[in-house]
């Protein structure tokens, strides 16, 4: 269960920091996106933001049930 | 019940929040607004400001009936489930003050004018609930603390929704809009297509404020069952 949590992590670590990479070619090659004034880097940001706390509220459940299931033994 | 249905069940509402709030949260920033002299594009607050108190209201709700359910029938689970929306209602309160105050820093020129009714209505609200607080924490016993604050939460939430509801529309002064009717929504304000958004945002936040609450119950219910078998040894 712990190794299936951390694989899940990384999957979304990887997928993140891609993401990253496609943009930084962008603009390396004189960005369209920094002449439209980059609201959608902002937007970008925003949406990693929630949902890594969507991710962490997610895991913290886990963490709950997993206490939950050891008491009740 | 099999495992699939039971993880779908468990997870659809928060799937659904997650994508609520995240498609709010986006969409809301280059969606095309209505021009507005005064407010120009702070009236995207809309989307965040706004469902912070339709959030706070409708969690606050919910505490009330684990209010009376505990009355009613007194367990400690009840007892949980009240307190806990209570908790997460205040934070979502808070939440919508700050930026209230920032967005009133911007459209009127002041974070907080003292003339206005719907400010004056929601501190003296906060302060009803932060009391609801302070009165659990100073009983010990956890059956009293339970009932006492019960009847506390019945008589605190109607004079809640008098002061931020009823109140500024009878005063005939708000800098707030939707005196004449729906608090929030003046359709002179915001567009069929704002309003879509908005309740895209106001589902999200909600249920996002549900899942929190739900959590923080399950820590509580450690906790109680950890004492209890303390006391049994």
């Amino acid at each position: 269960m712990i190794r299936l949590q951390k694989k899940s992590l990384l999957t979304w670590l990887l997928s993140v920091i891609a993401l990253i990479q496609t943009f930084a070619q962008n603009s390396s090659t004189e960005g369209a996106l920094r002449r439209q004034g980059g609201i959608y880097i902002v937007i970008i940001i925003i949406a990693i933001i929630l949902t890594g706390l969507y991710v962490f509220l997610f895991l913290l459940e886990r963490k709950i049930k997993r206490i939950e299931k050891h008491l009740n033994k | 019940m099999n495992a699939k249905d039971k993880f779908i069940q468990n997870y659809s509402w928060k799937i659904l929040s997650f994508l609520c709030v995240v498609i709010a949260y986006t969409v809301g920033l280059v969606m095309k607004v209505p021009n507005d002299a005064k407010l120009n594009e702070t009236i995207r607050n809309l989307y965040y400001h706004v469902p912070m108190w339709f959030g706070m209201t409708i969690l606050l709700i919910v505490s009330l009936v684990y209010a009376i359910k505990y009355l009613s029938k007194p367990t400690a689970e009840n007892d949980f489930y009240s307190s806990g929306f209570a908790t997460t209602g205040v934070v979502y309160g808070i939440l919508g003050i700050i930026t209230g105050m920032f967005w009133g820093a911007y459209a009127w020129g002041t974070p907080w004018e003292m003339k206005d009714p719907k400010m004056i209505g929601v501190s003296i609200g906060m302060i009803l609930y932060l009391a609801y607080f302070v009165l659990r924490g100073g009983i010990a016993d956890t059956q009293q603390r339970a009932r006492i604050s019960a009847v506390y939460n019945v008589f605190a939430f109607p004079s809640f929704i008098a002061l931020i509801y009823i109140m500024p529309r009878l005063a005939g002064f708000s800098l707030h809009p939707g005196k004449e009717g729906n608090p929030g929504l003046n359709p002179k304000d915001a567009d069929a297509q704002m309003r879509i958004v908005f309740y895209i945002s106001t589902v999200g936040v909600t249920l996002l404020g549900v899942w929190i609450t739900l959590l923080q119950i399950r820590i509580k219910k450690i906790l109680f069952n950890l004492e209890n078998q303390q006391h049994n040894i």
